[in-house]
């Protein structure tokens, strides 16, 4: 996934751009030839979406999160309305689910659906009957190999920096990556429930706080702070990375010795949604092998269409970053939704560290 | 005087002392109380402030809760189920406690408690560690719970980090709008709570000044304190009560210290207490102390500098002015006055004096009159008279001026006294004196030309015995003249009771500085004088120096024959010819006064005019002579070949003091002549002596025709001037010119020049004292208009000149040598 390069954590804006779409969803539209995609942004073609709109006559209008916690906030707030697609990641479909805000996959709307690899179909709970898979990735450390002594190879060397790096590090806000690789850091596994580990991490994070710059991702351009060197490491998702490492050849992407996170990212249509014909008719035209691979080529990630991979370049589908080899693969986690005092526990610690 | 004043002094001060003592030490008693009551004030004030500050922030941490509490993720956090709470909400909720936290820091601690008590979220910004999240137990929830209210607000310690915290914790009680309806009551669902770190207090605490060392602090029910670390110390010594608690509301602790402690009561679980340390009232009542004591001294020197002063003015400085008054009394002087204005008993002490001091001058001058002063006469007595006398010889001594003593004899005055009695006596003494003092000088006119002299004098020296004092006189014939006075004051009889008495007085005078310098000497001399008139015959007065008494005596005997002379018309004018040099023709006579006394016979004309001129005969001496030449010019009308002129001297007296022209106009019309064959002759000296009218004069005789000559020509300072001022027609050279004439010497010369100069100025040229030939020749030579002396003739009676110069009778002679 990737983040905004806005990331603007205004509660405020996000609060009333749901109620306007909502608002504007309200208002009695005849030919419902609308669509409405919640996601992140740079995570879609627009070209493509160009073709969609003469093709199906269909406005897409594309609304933009910068992390899963605001979109859970924009989709609480908005009590699951306003959105017909919601671009999410894998834990996100059970909480969803919960909420009652998903509808279940069309297969009859959505037959190139049988392109996707059965894998990602399976990855989370819930995901086979209600999500489609759209990308995954995976998350590491991206850093600046000129501005650092030591190479990174572990996510020791991301929570225990070595010195001279105070104020030299950055993350995204995401509760689940700082928690779970700080666990992989310590041996543990992301998706650990246990208090003694969690509070292990709670006391790694805190020690971290001083070599962190910030909890904001980096932007992901020519005047991105890893580029700049206001940053010399940063928790990174590997498309982003792939971005940067294309910019500057001093940037370098690892998925560190333990293991890391392996992402997917899933579009689910909303059970409010009022375009939900439209919405399928979407997800079907993406999934086109052809069109999948024009995504890919556009995103930079590892498309779950198996098909697409016909149109992909050798090059893509050899880049390390983009499929990383298999022991890290399998040394790396998908993120399971935590709930219960686990969860309250990890909110607690992400809480109070990461203000 | 300093007896005085120090006694008062003493006596007054120590009332006084004690008065202000007694003043102060009551003023600094009283203050103290003051103090203490205003601090006891002051520090209820503070702990006031204090407990409003506190009291201010519960409400506003209640409130804020309240605002917590409404806001809708809260309340639906409230709401959700525990996995939908853990999923979903808690991480947007504890975003939403950061932002609180971030607009309230000292909010350190937000919670959301289950109803159950449990601490289901927590966000603690000092990174306390939560040792239970059992809040059941606690405290704060026991209150919560039982409380009637939805807030509950207290002090507690918080049991994380046993510090002593404000608690506010409120119910969540709504109702659930998508499941209950509208008529449904709201149900607790949980309860939000804020911990509120006490720093605030510690602030205003901290800012809280009293006194030095005074301070407050709070205490809960328990002991735990919140005060500043440098206070602690002292607290702990502070007494607590029975209950272990601080003793709270007294005013003033019943311990050695006697320190100020108050405390007031705040709500649940607070106490805010003050205190001041003794020290620190110590410090304020020393001040205070300081300045009792500095006032007090200030205000009794004050009233000592007063009422030394004071006593001073009023009693001690009049008494000293009267003390010195009385001694300068005493040694003689009376001219004391002593200025005391008091309306009191001094200034009516200080009145008394000086009426006594007035009193005694009066009659002390009484006496001093009586003792100079002849009781009969009232006239000076002899004591003054010394007196007078030796300040006059001081005087004349240094202004070196003549004053002369006339000392006066009464003769024959004892034959009247025993033949009319004593009171008879007494009376013609009365009288004698009157009419001598009556031939004294005008004082007031002496006393213009000296100041310092004193005016003429008459004293009594005693008996018949009288002296006058002529303190200026400028020549002893001034003295004369009063003594001639004198002498005829007496002359005339004097009426006593019925009888006419004849008296007369003999004169001594003696003139300082020639016949003394002494006063004894000059009293001495004038009494040899006075016996001298006595042996001359009695009724006349002497001069001490002998020569004087001649001269003085002869002048005053031609004065008088003068007179006589005048009026009897014994003097004679006799005349000299003078002869025009160019017809040795006579054309006119010089007259001049010859007088002959059938006792002395020929008074020289030098001697007698002198005289005139001294005594202002001279005045009828020229009347007579203009008079006679006029009469005499009438008579030789037709006598001579030509009318003669006649010149006449006139003296500057004439000029001045007469009515000259008045005579001339009168003689000229009288005896009807010609202006023009009258001729006054003026000498340089007389014009220099005349005064500025004498040009006037001068002019108006000219103009009655009559002519003017220049008589002694060159022999004045500035002949020229007078050429030049005064109307002449002829200038007379001196005779000194004409005989001194020789070959070409200097006379000559000048003789040549007058002439000329005289012609030049239309002038005629007289040569007088011409007794030689070669004078004559020469003169004649030299234009000499007319010559007069003894070469041509002396000058002769009326008869002789006729005889001699009428009808060429005299053309003869002239080749004859002078007679």
């Amino acid at each position: 996934m990737r983040q905004s390069v806005m990331i603007n954590n205004s509660f405020r804006k996000q609060s009333i751009l749901p109620f306007v779409i909502a608002l504007l969803i309200s208002l009695p539209v005849s030919a419902n030839k609308e669509l409405t995609i919640l996601n992140w942004s740079e995570y879609m073609d627009p070209d493509l979406i160009k073709k969609f709109e003469a093709t199906t006559n269909i406005k897409v209008r594309m609304t933009y999160y910068e992390s899963d916690d605001i979109r859970d906030d924009m989709l609480i707030n908005t009590n699951g309305k306003g959105y017909d697609i919601v671009v999410t990641n894998g834990p996100g479909i059970k909480k969803y689910y919960k909420k009652n805000w998903l509808e279940k996959i069309n297969h009859k709307a959505m037959p190139n659906i049988k392109y996707i690899a059965e894998k990602w179909r399976t990855a989370f709970s819930q995901s086979k009957e209600y999500a489609v898979p759209y990308f995954w990735g995976t998350t590491g450390i991206a850093y600046r190999k000129d501005l650092v002594k030591k190479q990174v190879t572990s996510w020791l060397d991301f929570f225990k920096p070595e010195p001279g790096l105070e104020g030299k590090l950055s993350a995204p806000k995401s509760s689940k990556d700082l928690i779970g690789m700080g666990l992989k850091a310590l041996g543990y596994s992301a998706n650990s429930e246990s208090k003694t580990e969690l509070k292990k991490v709670e006391k790694l994070l805190r020690e971290q706080k001083k070599y962190m710059k910030n909890y904001i991702y980096m932007t992901l351009d020519n005047n991105s702070p890893l580029i700049t060197g206001e940053i010399v490491m940063t928790l990174a998702y590997s498309g982003d990375a792939l971005v940067l490492t294309e910019l500057d050849e001093n940037i370098k992407y690892i998925v560190p010795k333990e293991g890391g996170n392996i992402w997917v990212d899933y579009m689910v249509v909303t059970k409010k949604s009022t375009n939900k014909d439209n919405a399928w008719k979407f997800l079907n035209f993406i999934n086109e092998p052809k069109h999948a691979a024009q995504l890919a080529n556009f995103v930079y990630y590892a498309t779950p269409n198996k098909q697409a991979e016909k149109y992909l370049s050798k090059d893509f589908l050899q880049d390390k970053i983009i499929y990383p080899p298999e022991n890290i693969l399998n040394k790396s986690e998908y993120y399971r939704s935590i709930h219960g005092n686990a969860k309250r526990f990890r909110n607690i610690i992400f809480g109070s560290i990461v203000r | 005087m300093f007896n005085l004043q120090r006694k008062i002094t003493l006596l007054i001060l120590p009332i006084v002392l004690v008065g202000i003592l007694v003043m102060g030490i009551s003023a600094y008693v009283l203050m103290k109380s003051i103090i203490e009551e205003n601090l006891h004030e002051e520090l209820e004030a503070i702990i006031g402030n204090v407990t409003l500050i506190i009291k201010e922030k519960i409400k506003v941490a209640e409130s804020n809760i309240d605002l917590f509490a409404q806001n809708d993720f809260v309340k639906r956090y409230a709401l959700a189920s525990q996995d939908e709470r853990y999923d979903l909400l808690q991480e947007p909720l504890i975003r939403l406690f950061i932002t609180y936290q971030k607009a309230y820091p000292d909010y350190y601690e937000l919670r959301f408690i289950t109803k159950k008590g449990f601490e289901d979220t927590r966000i603690n910004n000092l990174g306390i560690e939560n040792k239970t999240e059992d809040e059941f137990n606690s405290e704060i929830f026991k209150r919560i719970q039982q409380s009637q209210s939805d807030t509950y607000s207290g002090f507690h310690v918080n049991k994380d980090n046993d510090v002593l915290a404000l608690h506010v914790i409120k119910k969540i009680i709504i109702r659930d709008n998508s499941i209950d309806n509208i008529s449904a009551k709201p149900t607790l669902r949980g309860y939000l709570a804020v911990t509120i770190s006490l720093d605030f207090i510690k602030d205003v605490i901290n800012k809280q000044k009293v006194l030095d060392n005074g301070f407050i602090f709070s205490a809960d029910n328990y002991g735990t304190i919140l005060s500043t670390e440098m206070h602690k110390a002292k607290i702990k010594e502070l007494p607590l009560d029975i209950n272990n608690q601080f003793i709270s509301s007294a005013k003033q602790l019943k311990n050695s210290s006697r320190d100020f402690f108050q405390s007031a009561r705040l709500i649940e679980g607070l106490t805010i207490y003050g205190y001041i340390p003794y020290s620190d009232l110590e410090i304020k009542y020393r001040t205070f102390g300081k300045i009792t004591v500095i006032t007090t001294i200030v205000i009794l020197l004050l009233a000592l500098f007063l009422v030394y002063s004071v006593l001073r003015k009023m009693i001690v400085k009049p008494v000293i002015a009267l003390d010195n008054a009385a001694q300068t009394m005493a040694t003689g002087s009376l001219d004391i006055k002593i200025d005391l204005k008091q309306n009191d008993e001094l200034g009516k002490l200080a009145e008394s004096f000086n009426h006594m001091a007035a009193n005694l001058r009066e009659l002390n001058e009484y006496n001093n009159f009586i003792a100079h002063h002849d009781s009969l006469t009232g006239l000076p007595n002899r004591l003054m008279f010394h007196e007078y006398l030796s300040e006059v010889i001081e005087n004349a001594k240094r202004y070196k001026i003549k004053f002369a003593i006339i000392y006066i004899d009464l003769d024959n005055f004892k034959k009247v006294n025993d033949s009319l009695g004593h009171q008879s006596g007494d009376l013609l003494l009365k009288e004698v004196s009157i009419r001598i003092a009556t031939c004294l000088r005008d004082g007031d006119k002496m006393k213009e030309t000296k100041k310092d002299m004193p005016g003429d004098m008459l004293a009594r020296l005693g008996g018949d015995e009288f002296i006058v004092f002529l303190p200026y006189i400028q020549s002893p014939y001034d003295v004369s003249q009063i003594a001639e006075r004198i002498l005829e004051a007496l002359g005339s009889s004097i009426k006593i009771e019925g009888h006419k008495v004849y008296t007369n007085a003999s004169m001594g005078i003696t003139i300082f500085p020639e016949d003394g310098e002494d006063e004894n000497i000059l009293m001495r001399n004038a009494d040899i004088a006075m016996y001298y008139a006595k042996d001359k015959g009695k009724n006349n007065y002497q001069y001490f120096s002998s020569d004087l008494n001649n001269v003085i005596a002869r002048r005053v005997i031609i004065e008088n024959k003068l007179r006589k002379a005048i009026k009897k018309n014994i003097l004679e004018l006799h005349y000299q010819p003078k002869i025009d040099t160019r017809t040795s023709e006579i054309i006119g006579v010089e007259a001049l006064v010859r007088w002959t006394d059938k006792d002395e016979g020929n008074i020289s004309t030098v001697e007698f005019i002198n005289i005139a001129e001294e005594t202002g005969l001279i005045i009828e001496v020229g009347e007579w002579v203009i008079n006679e030449a006029c009469k005499q010019i009438k008579k030789w009308e037709g006598v001579f070949d030509s009318q003669l002129q006649v010149s006449v001297n006139v003296s500057s007296i004439q000029v001045d003091r007469s009515d000259l022209i008045g005579t001339i106009k009168n003689a000229l019309e009288n005896y009807k002549i010609d202006p023009a064959l009258l001729d006054i002759e003026l000498t340089e000296s007389a014009l220099m002596r005349a005064s500025k009218n004498s040009i006037e004069v001068l002019n108006n005789i000219r103009r009655l025709g009559v002519s003017i000559s220049l008589d002694d020509f060159g022999t004045g300072y500035s002949s020229l001037s007078y050429l030049r001022e005064f109307p002449i027609d002829t200038l007379k050279i001196d005779r000194s010119f004409i005989k001194e004439i020789s070959e070409n010497n200097k006379e000559a010369k000048l003789v040549m020049a007058i002439i000329s100069m005289a012609h030049s100025l239309d002038l005629k040229v007289v040569a007088e004292g011409v007794e030689l030939k070669y004078q004559y020749d020469f003169l004649k030579e030299k234009n000499c208009d007319i010559i007069q002396g003894y070469y041509i003739s002396k000058p002769v009676p009326k008869e002789e000149l006729v005889n001699r110069f009428s009808l060429n009778n005299y053309k003869k002679d002239l080749l004859l040598q002078v007679q």
